[in-house]
């Protein structure tokens, strides 16, 4: 075992980059090169953030320079520009420099090693040799005149985007296509093998009733099962082996591989002509009404697989569709009411369902998972556990809060799913309040709602009793209405002392330095760090070396308007303290609906008084 | 002078036992001798010369007269008892045998520079080793100052970095100049060239008062007289270093050895948690586009200060830090910022200044996960992505020719 800061351990052939993902890589790639200035200025600036992490490549750096260099060239520019530099000299100084400093880059590590000339490695590294002259003249004979620099600035950017940036970009290995093309293998595997189970089972057949009409053939069918079984026996090894490549995939890559399952997903959607209403049974795969062949039956066996595996996988990809859902909905609504007429929409509205109808099916698989002991439940102070596929308690309640948001559209499924939740983490008392629910009591509506045949008496007594448990909910909703906002007052003023500035974090689930764990799938992801936040935007942060801490004086001036910004702060940030309170217990946990009411297809935030109105309102009615 | 590198090397190298020449403990032991004033000593020399391990030999010695002794650290890229990047001042209060290995222990008031190397910022580097040295002349050195009687005046032991040439050489110079020591212990290599000048080079004919010098050759030689260096692998060290410091986030009985179990243990740990709208984050030696400070600020290694806090007399210093942090992660859309520091809940409550520099993570911090079963699958192998701001090696590299 190595001891710590070995150097065996340190050195083990990692290189520190300063970009977390080679999306963002490629972004810098494509805007530095590209004809709009922004886009440019963009790339300059994520390369000055990557700089000030200290561990910048050198192609990288060189390119930045000579492209800030041509954006200071008037002979670049077809207008004016304010920030040009006029200095003819200044900028072939600028240009020598940034061409000593890429042909340098390259050759001076071999040129210290080996002591063979520049020119030589440079040759051997395929710099142009024009590039090697003029960083010989400039360091020690003449600065070269301008319109030579000039153009072997050109050169030199040239050669670094046929020399870094395309070679680089083709190593990038492309993880979605791999996973996917795995997922396919497989998906072919699985078929296969079904088609051969079916065969075989036919076959089978008629060698039985070939060898009851002569037993000479006993031979040959005993060859043919050696066969069968062989062949069905190689298709399981693949199987087998495709599963255990996905699961490798998936410990490195767990978002890349939900999507995709779930892009797969997406393009088996039947038709939606006659798919819509198609019912996912929930018991086991042996009652699915769906043939052994069909595309959705396979992807959900590979599901189950690699589940069986990595349990966590199933959390993932929950998370992954919940999202979808949201982000459809959102959509809906934004597009108004045209669209709802659209073929579009209805073909939307089929996906949404089908999308929709998933979610319990993987709820159950996790239950199944649960139940078999090969998942865990565990608290939130047992985070430190070292069983990885235990999950945090904090998990299914967000995934449920989040069902919850969403089965305000009414699907059935997710209403559903917001049941199978509740039973799965064992909480009583939630789920009898979520029966309290208008959405998950409202399968009684139906009967309702079923006047032709209910009698005038029936449907006046119904009418009464609706009307009652609507009085008792608005009593439910008052109640968590005032315990909420009692509540809310409290922490809030304590948070403006500066004392608290530091907590420690209550729940924590482990996850890579530099990202952030995910509370739906309690797996990692990397933090969004360019979305600018409206709450965010007071915040102030101070970049300018001197200025920052200079003197006393403004020292202090900065500290009082430091706190201004939080005591003025929008209500988004006073709430802060208060929805984290929330997460924090979990019985007492409000629901996105709370204080809100139904009104008109909308749930509309309530007041108190206006809640007291309502309900004085049906004191009449009744 | 093998066993004798500026500071221990790592255990698993074969260096032989730490050797105090009798020249060596002769020089120590004068300058013990000293007593009034108490020694103010200066140990300089060039890199590898085992200016560390003098120093540490003499702060064991004057412990044993002295009850605590100051120790100003001024090598930026290997101090002895605190993280690279820092420049900090030392009351050492016990004796430690062991003279091969640093160890981090709390300043007693520290700096956050930001860099291994003294060039990226001479003056701010001269004005935090200025500001220490007054801060310790007026609290523990200077009679008029200390005042009350329960305090005695403590000896200092200065260490310098190795770097003797060049701008290095202006720098030592200042630093000699405006310390003024009463002992300068210089070490002598056998390559002269490399030797810093003899006697006292740092004032030009003006003298300013009496001051020893102490000159001494380095520990080992061979059979020629030739001096035996030792090379260290600088950022192996440093590396070291800071997987020490961060090892203080746990309890010291949690059976953590490998740096595998260091980053695993890490990545479990909940953060701190602080409001991205109360802090200011400060970057040392570049300015970096205002939208982008967080791109620059995740996954980085930062000094924590107050902001109101600055010693007193200098206008122009960064306030004190009071220790490292890890930014493990941003979350933009709750407005916080996780933050893994081993510093105290006492001094780190007031923290509101996020001073950003050039001090790397160790790749061994961010590799956690489950890394063995991508290495098993070579289309990933190559990548290695898995985790944060790790990688593999980039194309520019790769095309240089192997000789």
């Amino acid at each position: 075992m190595e001891t710590m800061g070995s150097a065996g351990e340190l050195s083990s052939g990692y290189k520190l980059v300063p970009w977390s993902s080679w999306d963002q890589w490629n972004f810098v790639r494509e805007s530095i090169f590209s004809s709009s200035s922004d886009s440019v200025a963009a790339a300059l600036r994520r390369i000055s953030a990557w700089r000030s992490r200290g561990c910048l490549p050198v192609p990288i750096e060189i390119t930045a320079a000579f492209v800030e260099i041509q954006q200071k060239d008037p002979f670049f520019s077809k207008e004016p520009m304010v920030d040009a530099l006029s200095s003819e000299e200044m900028l072939a100084m600028l240009y020598s420099m940034a061409i000593t400093r890429l042909v340098n880059g390259y050759v001076e590590p071999a040129h210290k090693k080996t002591g063979r000339s520049i020119s030589e490695l440079a040759e051997a590294v395929g710099i142009p040799r024009m590039l090697v002259d003029i960083r010989h003249e400039s360091s020690h004979r003449n600065l070269p005149s301008i319109r030579l620099v000039r153009l072997a600035g050109i050169k030199a950017l040239d050669w670094l985007k046929s020399n870094y940036w395309e070679p680089q970009k083709k190593m990038i290995p492309d993880v979605r296509k791999e996973i996917r093309s795995r997922l396919h293998e497989m998906t072919y595997y699985l078929k296969t093998k079904s088609a051969q189970k079916s065969s075989s089972e036919v076959k089978g057949k008629c060698v039985k009733r070939r060898s009851l009409l002569t037993r000479c053939n006993k031979l040959s069918l005993q060859i043919t099962g050696m066969l069968l079984s062989s062949q069905s026996k190689g298709s399981e090894k693949k199987i087998s082996k495709t599963a255990r490549i996905i699961t490798r995939l998936y410990s490195a890559y767990p978002t890349e591989v939900a999507s995709v399952l779930l892009e797969l997903f997406h393009l088996q959607a039947p038709d939606f002509s006659d798919g819509t209403d198609m019912e996912i049974s929930d018991d086991s795969d042996v009652g699915d009404p769906w043939p052994l062949t069909s595309s959705v039956h396979v992807l959900k066996t590979i599901i189950t697989t690699l589940s069986d595996k990595k349990p966590r996988l199933l959390l993932s990809i929950l998370k992954m569709v919940l999202e979808t859902i949201e982000a459809k909905e959102s959509v809906k609504y934004e597009n108004g009411q045209c669209y709802f007429l659209s073929p579009e929409y209805q073909a939307e509205i089929c996906q949404l369902k089908h999308l929709c109808s998933l979610v319990p099916w993987l709820l159950t698989k996790l239950r199944a998972l649960k139940d078999a002991g090969r998942i865990g439940l565990i608290n939130k102070n047992m985070v430190l556990s070292t069983d990885r596929n235990s999950v945090p308690k904090v998990s299914l309640t967000k995934l449920l809060r989040k069902c919850l948001t969403l089965s305000v559209t009414g699907d059935k499924h997710l209403t559903d799913s917001v049941m199978l939740l509740a039973e799965m983490i064992g909480n009583n008392s939630l789920k009898e309040r979520l029966k309290k629910l208008p959405l998950l009591g409202s399968k009684d509506w139906d009967s309702i709602e079923d006047p032709v045949l209910a009698s005038t008496e029936t449907m006046c007594s119904q009418e009464e009793d609706s009307l009652k448990i609507a009085a008792a909910k608005l009593e439910l909703l008052k109640l968590q209405f005032q315990n909420h906002s009692n509540r809310s007052t409290g922490p809030v003023d304590g948070n403006t002392d500066t004392s608290n500035m530091w907590t420690l974090a209550k729940s924590w689930i482990p996850c890579p330095i530099g990202m952030l764990p995910c509370s739906f799938s309690s797996t990692a992801v990397l933090p969004v760090l360019d979305k600018v936040d409206e709450g965010l935007e007071s915040m102030k942060i101070e970049i300018n070396n001197d200025k920052a801490v200079s003197d006393q004086a403004t020292n202090k001036s900065d500290l009082d308007s430091h706190t201004e910004p939080w005591e003025n702060g929008s209500a988004i940030k006073k709430l802060k303290p208060t929805l984290k309170e929330q997460e924090l217990d979990f019985p007492e946990i409000k629901f996105p609906m709370e204080g809100r009411l139904l009104i008109d297809g909308i749930w509309k935030k309530v007041s108190e008084q206006e809640l007291l109105a309502i309900e004085s309102n049906i004191r009449i009615f009744v | 002078m093998v066993g004798a590198g500026e500071s221990g090397a790592a255990t698993s190298s074969p260096h032989p036992e730490v050797f105090i020449p009798p020249w060596w403990a002769e020089a120590a032991e004068a300058i013990a001798r000293a007593s009034s004033p108490p020694p103010v000593a200066l140990v300089c020399g060039p890199k590898n010369s085992g200016k560390s391990t003098f120093s540490r030999h003499l702060l064991n010695i004057l412990l044993q007269r002295y009850e605590r002794v100051g120790y100003l650290d001024t090598d930026v890229g290997q101090p002895e008892f605190s993280p690279p990047g820092c420049l900090s001042l030392h009351l050492v209060d016990e004796i430690n045998p062991d003279l091969k290995n640093p160890c981090i222990r709390p300043p007693e008031r520290c700096f956050f520079y930001g860099d291994i190397s003294s060039k990226r910022d001479p003056n701010a580097y001269l004005k935090c080793i200025f500001s220490l040295y007054d801060y310790f002349i007026k609290e523990h050195y200077d009679p008029n100052e200390i005042g009350s009687p329960g305090k005695s005046m403590l000896p200092l032991i200065i260490n310098t970095p190795g770097w003797v040439k060049g701008t290095g050489f202006d720098l030592l110079v200042e630093m000699l100049r405006y310390i003024s020591p009463t002992q300068v212990v210089q070490i002598r290599i056998s390559v002269e060239s490399k030797n810093l000048p003899t006697g006292t080079f740092w004032l030009d004919g003006e003298q300013k008062g009496p001051v020893d010098l102490i000159d001494i050759f380095s520990a080992r030689q061979d059979s020629l007289n030739r001096s035996v260096l030792i090379q260290k692998d600088a950022k192996v060290m440093r590396d070291r270093h800071l997987f020490d410091y961060f090892r203080q986030c746990f309890p010291s009985d949690l059976n953590i050895v490998t740096n595998k179990e260091l980053a695993h243990a890490l990545a479990s740990l909940p953060p701190y948690e602080v409001p991205l709208s109360r802090l200011k984050v400060m970057h040392l030696h570049c300015q970096v586009p205002s939208n982008e400070v967080f791109h620059s600020l995740n996954a980085t290694i930062v000094g924590l200060a107050v902001s109101s806090d600055g010693p007193a007399k200098s206008q122009y210093c960064i306030p004190w830090c009071v220790g490292l942090g890890i930014v493990r992660g941003i979350d933009r859309s709750k407005g916080l910022v996780y933050v893994i520091t081993p510093v105290p809940y006492s001094s780190l409550r007031k923290v509101d200044l996020l001073l950003q520099g050039y001090i790397e993570i160790p790749t061994g911090l961010l590799q956690v996960i489950p890394l063995k079963y991508v290495d098993a699958y070579p289309l990933i192998c190559l990548l290695r992505c898995c985790t944060r701001y790790q990688i593999k090696i980039y194309r520019g590299e790769q095309l240089l020719p192997r000789h």
